[in-house]
């Protein structure tokens, strides 16, 4: 049995006070590496190490530094580690600051664990299980595993979610809106033993479904575009149709990355995918960044200047080789492509040091692309022959390096399926498998590590294929679980035992304020000015902005969307009789339920108070319903 | 230094002149009835001495970046000086551009700096620097300096914001992604500042609307109500946001006629001048006299005169001067001066050379700065440029000497650490860099 | 058409105005240090007028006789320069703004300039009202005042009929005003029309406008106004705009033809020169982007007949008398200074021409 997953159960030994018996290494990964990395790392890890002394690895702990141990294990009060924390002390640490006592605590309950089994004081790091165990469907990995995991932890996953919560859930995650009144029914009447799988399979399908994808991977991809010139741009580039093309024709995942890299499109209708590259106007560090997150799952800006502060796997070279696969391309002015010299990009790169290097391109497994390195940085001459077809509008290069960088990110890169994978359960779930998504290094640990092996190497056995992951994670149990009660508040979010809290994204909103107010579908300023309020997308902190909350307050586009005409909710209310009918008809148009009764009671005070206008006391309540926090948050 | 205070729960009242105002805002007084900010003090005596205790800064956001030739620092005569010529001003030996008559004839209560040399070039990570004080560190946002002060100096559950940006331009190019940024970074959303100016105070509902006010409140009350049970029975963080969002917005509505341009005095708004900058300007000021911290005023990016650089500096900069003449010389008379600081500054300098389009390029080399008000002396120049402004003579300034003497100015202790709990050590100046200390009263 | 690079001078900083003698042997370069410079095109050499602007001198004229020259500057004053003698024989202060642009009447006995600041008059930047008038015709013989005009400033350009009648000038705005000389002449201009082709006001940076008419030029028979400029931008820090010119019946407000689609790449046109045979025309100024920053456009359908590339933004044209010379004055982009030192940036060139 991992030692890991004895975390919960040490933590509460922790708390009490009672540390005999405790596991230095599920102390170090849950409550010392990240007070470490906090406090001391900066100075004493990958990139300096004070006195020779480093701290970011047990093992570095334990090897001292020029002034010897600072750890005897098991007696804190020896240990130079422990006695520098205290206040007061000559060689304090650290400079500047003064750790609390807890935070002391911490560390002297870890040189005593340390004390009681010094052997293997670290867990395996990357955690791959040698049986990888076999599942029949994505949907049994995932239920079986999560399962296990909830036993081990020793908790209790929430009830599931109601039917027709289920519905609305999936429709806003897989075509990117409510269900109206009308779908909702027509779900809830059908059998239902087939019509979870029936629903996902027809909305997978749909062209909603494509758009949806679209949405979320544009701001993925490409970062929200804050100014209104670029989203014309990237609709008129053909961007957007590519990825909804790609999305609508479920292309395998590597396939898409591959394009999208190479930026050569074959057909007419894949024009589109070059914009990926284009859009960052010849920026070759951007370009890097916006790469690595894709291929490698991990973000590797602070790698520009320095190796990786925590996460030793990443190095100064890794960066600056991923902008040397870029940095022979140049954006064709008045076309959206992106030519590439045969020649040239050969940048050195210089550390803290000051100590230069070349820039080879470089994979995060180490491996590089072999090429001819011109001697003494003379400059290599270009000629025609080393393009396939000189004449070609931009013309290719028989050898070109983000070809090869492309295929060789695609192709027996694991990491590639993970990243996705990873990223897509947090989507789904609301966090992800590693969290934060784009931090996937070897210092932030999988909270479920087999299941997020498996579901890599089932997905890359695949083809890489979308839909059927989407599916997979969809039918299983924990993303139709509920929400915790008020009484599991402070559950580990990890332990994905209750449904994470997911706001709407901003089209979401959009689309479903029309469905809800029954009004026509693609109202474009709504839409836009629904982005510009609320352009969030998966935000790791979820803050409400006074611009928001302006937004739902009187935004002209939500202003008009409660006009009173034909067949809209709000003249339908208006038109009952009865206060109660019309709050009850108003919940179920807008939230999809019925009001309980305390809602019931305060719905009908605004429409008492004003009797004689019963359009705008119904507009009164529609706007209420469609601004509150339940309606703009994922059921 | 202020600790960052935990966030009001609904209901959590402090204080009594809170109370006091919560009261008012839910017994719906109107502005009208109130006769402005200063009517919800109970006790005019206090009230004013609230005021000159309190700390201001006005920021001037030149974005974009003006031409110092066309402003504080003028090479008449040198082959990369533009055609304005310079004017003499009021302090012996001091020129300004031609275009700067009326500072000229104040020079004595401002104070320029010359020898400023950062080391950003492009907008965005030079806005960046000069808004932030200090470069990034990768993984941290550091607050802006608006947000900074808005923490340290600012009222917690005042009315009027603790930071302001009154910026009328949706649009800005690298500007706009600036604004859509993240302002306030480790000091959280209530720090971030309110952005009004243009249609962004339409939106105030400080103009009659359609939906009248009574509407606004009980459907208002009703959304409030759904959401809290929303927030208790899940304990949704998301609720929780939403309402406080809507909170400082309904206490902002209660002082919406002070962002209202139409209700400043018209000899006012005529001194200042007809532009969006300088209107805002005015409001700023207006701002400031009922105890606004922190008012920034930008009008897009439209110092960045790649291209016709002369054709267009001719309106910008006497318009700057008329706005500065004006605002600096009414905070004075008005007594607010000593606790105002004043800021008219962009993210770096143009080039001395023109280019083919009529226009000069960024350059952070060697540019200037005008700073004054609370915590300075008046009439100094710091620092100066060569022959052609290629290079600075002497010491150079950076961002980090700009914001140790903007917080030293303002009373706070620079080199203070931030108190954040779970974050690396973060000062309010990195690496003990020292204020300009000829510009310290 | 062919052009042919025949001599290269270089100045020492950027030529905003020229004039030359009609054989095209002497040339005169109104400079950005305030100098105006006799230059010998052949030879290359040069010498300085005694005058000098205390600003940027921005256009000269020369007088039929050969023997005078007026320029212009952007310290608002007009000089008289003897070429005789060497001497500046007058200098009137003209604008309390710059002179933008200088003209010359055909038959030599007037010069007119315009001018106006551009200020701000309202809350998007609308250029706020004239404080003086905007364009002043004055007697070259005598220097004095013979008429005054208004018009929304800035004024960018102006220029004379081919009959001396007329007087056009155009501002920022694209606007033009055309107003009647000499006799039955009046305060009130006989014409006026707009060209919103040439104007952006930002709606990407920053809301102020930019651009105008840089320059206009009275086609044969005086019956159509030939102006250019650069197209709108939405970012009008980009310079791209389209490079621009139109034709227009200026008696009717009517435009009649404009730069054909796909002859052209994007950057400020300033200025125009029509062939003496009045069969072509030359509009040149900054490339941007593109191909050409110097084009021979035909009079009779306007389409492009030749193109190109100086590589240098060009301020002004101007044919020799008998159309087989095209001089032009050009600024590079100022090169940085080595040492306090500054290279050179002004540029006259001549080109033969070859139908």
């Amino acid at each position: 049995m991992d030692l890991r997953h004895l975390l919960p159960l040490l933590l509460v030994l922790l708390a009490s006070g009672s540390v005999a018996g405790a596991d230095p290494a599920a102390l170090w990964s849950a409550r010392v590496q990240p007070l470490l990395d906090r406090h001391c790392v900066k100075c004493h890890g990958p990139i300096d190490a004070h006195g020779g002394l480093e701290l970011d690895t047990p093992a570095a702990v334990l090897a001292g530094g020029d002034s010897g141990a600072v750890v005897v294990a098991g007696q804190p009060d020896s240990s130079p580690l422990a006695l520098n924390l205290l206040a007061g002390a000559e060689s304090h640490m650290p400079p500047d600051k003064q750790l609390t006592d807890d935070e002391q605590a911490i560390v002297r309950a870890w040189i005593d664990a340390l004390g009681d089994s010094p052997a293997d004081p670290v867990p395996s790091p990357t955690g791959h299980t040698v049986e990888t165990r076999a599942f029949a469907t994505v949907t049994e990995a995932i239920d079986v595993l999560m399962a296990e995991a909830w036993a081990r932890r020793g908790v209790e996953p929430a009830a599931p979610v109601d039917d027709a919560s289920w519905c609305r859930r999936v429709w806003l995650d897989l075509a990117g809106r409510i269900p109206t009144e009308a779908e909702q029914r027509d779900f809830l009447e059908a059998p239902s033993d087939t019509r979870r799988a029936a629903l996902v399979d027809r909305l997978l399908d749909s062209d909603d479904h494509a758009v949806r994808m679209r949405e979320l991977w544009d701001v993925f991809l490409m970062g929200r575009g804050k100014r209104e010139s670029r989203e014309e741009r990237r609709r008129n580039s053909g961007w957007w149709a590519y990825l909804e093309k790609s999305f609508r024709t479920n292309r395998p995942w590597d396939t898409i990355v591959r394009e999208i890299l190479v930026a050569r499109p074959a057909g007419a209708d894949d024009q589109g995918s070059p914009w990926f590259l284009y859009e960052r106007r010849n920026d070759h560090q951007a370009i890097a960044e916006a790469v690595a997150p894709l291929v490698y799952g991990a973000r590797i800006d602070c790698a520009q200047c320095h190796d990786h502060p925590l996460a030793r796997e990443i190095k100064q070279g890794h960066y600056w080789g991923l902008v040397a696969a870029f940095n022979r391309g140049k954006n064709v002015d008045g076309a959206t492509d992106v030519a590439e010299s045969a020649v040239g990009g050969f940048v050195n790169f210089t550390n803290l040091k000051k100590e230069s290097q070349p820039a080879v391109v470089t994979l995060l497994n180490g491996s590089t692309v072999a090429e001819h390195r011109p001697e003494d940085g003379s400059p290599e001459a270009d000629s025609d022959e080393k393009y396939l077809d000189p004449a070609a509008q931009p013309r290719v290069p028989k050898f070109s390096r983000r070809e090869a960088f492309a295929a060789a990110a695609t192709t027996g890169n694991p990491l590639l399926a993970r990243a996705f994978v990873n990223r897509l359960w947090a989507v789904l779930l609301g966090r992800g498998i590693v969290a934060p998504v784009d931090e996937m290094t070897t210092r932030n640990q999988p909270s479920h590590p087999e299941l997020l092996d498996w579901l890599s190497a089932d997905f890359a056995a695949h083809h890489h294929d979308i839909r059927r992951e989407i599916r997979g994670i969809v039918l299983s149990r924990v993303y139709a679980l509920g929400n915790a009660s008020a009484s599991a508040v402070g559950s580990d979010p990890a332990a994905f035992a209750s449904a994470a809290e997911r706001p709407l994204t901003a089209e979401q909103i959009a689309r479903s304020w029309s469905i809800a107010a029954g009004r026509e579908p693609g109202n474009d300023p709504l839409r836009r000015a629904a982005v510009a309020a609320i352009p969030d997308v998966m935000p790791r902190e979820y803050q409400a902005t006074f611009q928001q909350a302006q937004f739902l307050s009187a935004a002209p586009a939500l202003k008009e969307l409660l006009e009173p005409v034909p067949e809209s909710t709000v003249a339908r209310i208006a038109a009952l009789q009865a206060p109660p009918e019309r709050v009850e008809a108003a919940f179920r148009a807008v939230l999809g339920r019925a009001p309980e009764p305390e809602e019931l009671t305060q719905a009908e005070q605004v429409l008492a108070s004003r009797p004689e206008q019963p359009a705008e006391a119904a507009r009164d309540l529609v706007w209420a319903l469609l601004t509150s926090a339940e309606f703009l948050t994922q059921p | 230094m202020k600790r960052p205070a935990p966030p009001l729960s609904p209901g959590d009242c402090p204080r009594d002149e809170h109370r006091l105002h919560r009261r008012l805002f839910l017994e719906g007084l109107s502005a009208a009835g109130v006769g402005g900010f200063s009517g919800l003090f109970h006790n005019p005596v206090l009230a004013a001495e609230t005021k000159r205790a309190e700390k201001h800064c006005i920021l001037l956001w030149l974005c974009g970046a003006p031409s110092q030739f066309e402003t504080w620092d003028p090479k008449p005569g040198r082959p990369g000086g533009g055609p304005f010529g310079s004017t003499p001003t009021n302090v012996p030996g001091l020129h300004f551009s031609a275009l700067m008559p009326h500072c000229a004839s104040i020079a004595d209560k401002l104070n320029i700096v010359r020898s400023m040399k950062t080391a950003q070039s492009e907008h965005l990570q030079a806005i960046n620097l000069l808004q932030r004080g200090n470069p990034d560190r990768a993984g941290f946002t550091r607050p802006t300096l608006g947000s900074a002060l808005s923490h340290a100096v600012g009222e917690l559950d005042s009315p009027i914001p603790n930071f302001v940006f009154l910026d009328p331009i949706p649009g800005g190019n690298e500007f706009e992604s600036f604004k859509a940024g993240n302002w306030a970074g480790w000091l959280g959303v209530e720090h971030a500042p309110v952005r009004l100016g243009g249609d962004y105070t339409q939106l105030l509902d400080a103009a009659p609307d359609a939906l009248g006010r009574h509407d606004r409140e009980t459907r208002e009350t009703l959304r409030k109500f759904l959401t809290s049970r929303f927030e208790r029975e899940r304990n949704s963080s998301i609720a929780r946001s939403q309402n406080a969002a809507f909170e400082r917005m309904r206490g902002l509505a209660a002082s919406a006629e002070l962002f209202d341009v139409e209700r400043l005095s018209p000899r006012d708004r005529e001194r200042y001048g007809p532009g969006s900058f300088a209107q805002h300007a005015l409001m700023a000021r207006h701002l400031v006299e009922h105890g606004a911290p922190f008012v920034m005023v930008a009008n897009g990016m439209n110092w960045d005169n790649h291209v016709f650089q002369h054709e267009i500096h001719q309106m910008l900069v006497p318009e700057l001067d008329r706005v500065l003449f004006h605002l600096v010389r009414d905070l004075e008379e008005r007594g607010l001066l000593d606790s105002t600081l004043v800021i008219a500054m962009g993210e770096f300098g143009r080039t001395p050379w023109l280019n083919a389009a009529r226009g000069r390029d960024h350059y952070p080399n060697a540019w200037s700065l005008m700073m004054t008000g609370c915590g300075l002396r008046r009439g100094v120049v710091v620092g100066a440029t060569d022959a052609d402004g290629v290079d600075v003579v002497g010491q150079p300034i950076d961002e980090q000497n700009l914001f140790a003497t903007i917080f030293t100015a303002l009373g706070l202790d620079p080199h203070a650490g931030y108190d954040l709990p779970g974050l690396p050590t973060f000062h309010l100046v990195e690496n003990g860099k020292a204020p300009i200390s000829d510009l310290l009263a | 058409m062919k052009l042919t690079l025949l001599h290269d001078s270089e100045l020492a900083t950027g030529v905003f105005g020229l004039a030359i003698a009609p054989d095209g042997g002497r040339a005169f370069a109104a400079c950005a240090d305030g100098r105006v410079i006799g230059i010998d095109p052949q030879s290359g050499e040069q010498v300085a007028l005694a005058g000098v602007h205390g600003s940027y001198a921005s256009g000269c004229a020369l007088l039929p006789d050969g023997k005078t020259l007026v320029s212009a500057g952007y310290d608002g004053q007009l000089l008289w320069h003897d070429l005789e003698r060497g001497a500046m024989t007058r200098a009137v202060p003209a604008h309390r703004f710059w002179s933008w642009d200088l003209a010359l009447s055909p038959d030599g006995s007037r010069v007119a300039s315009c001018t106006g600041q551009y200020l701000a008059g309202g809350w998007k930047y609308e250029p706020a009202a004239a404080t003086e008038p905007g364009v002043k015709v004055f007697d070259t013989a005598s220097g004095n005042l013979v008429a005054a005009f208004d018009h929304q400033p800035p004024v960018l350009c102006c220029g004379f009929s081919r009959d001396g009648q007329h007087l056009a000038a155009a501002n920022m705005l694209g606007e033009v005003r055309v107003w009647k000389l000499g006799e039955g002449g009046g305060a009130e201009p006989v014409s006026r029309f707009t060209s919103p082709d040439f104007t952006s006001w930002g709606t990407t940076k920053s809301h102020h406008y930019c651009g105008g008419i840089y320059a206009l030029a009275f086609a044969p028979a005086d019956v159509a106004l030939l102006v250019c400029g650069m197209g709108p931008m939405g970012d009008p820090m980009a310079g791209n705009g389209k490079m621009t010119w139109q034709r227009w019946d200026w008696r009717a407000g009517q435009r009649l033809d404009q730069i054909h689609d796909g002859q052209h790449g994007s950057g400020l046109m300033e200025a125009l020169a029509w062939a003496p045979d009045g069969t072509h025309f030359v509009m040149a100024g900054r490339q941007a982007q593109g191909t050409w920053n110097l084009a021979i456009f035909s009079a009779a359908d306007g389409s492009l007949v030749t193109s190109l590339d100086t590589k240098q933004r060009i301020t002004q044209a101007r044919f020799t008398a008998d159309g087989q010379r095209l001089v032009l004055a050009g600024a590079q982009s100022q090169p940085t200074p080595k040492d306090g030192q500054w290279p050179s940036w002004g540029r006259v060139q001549v080109y033969g021409v070859d139908s």
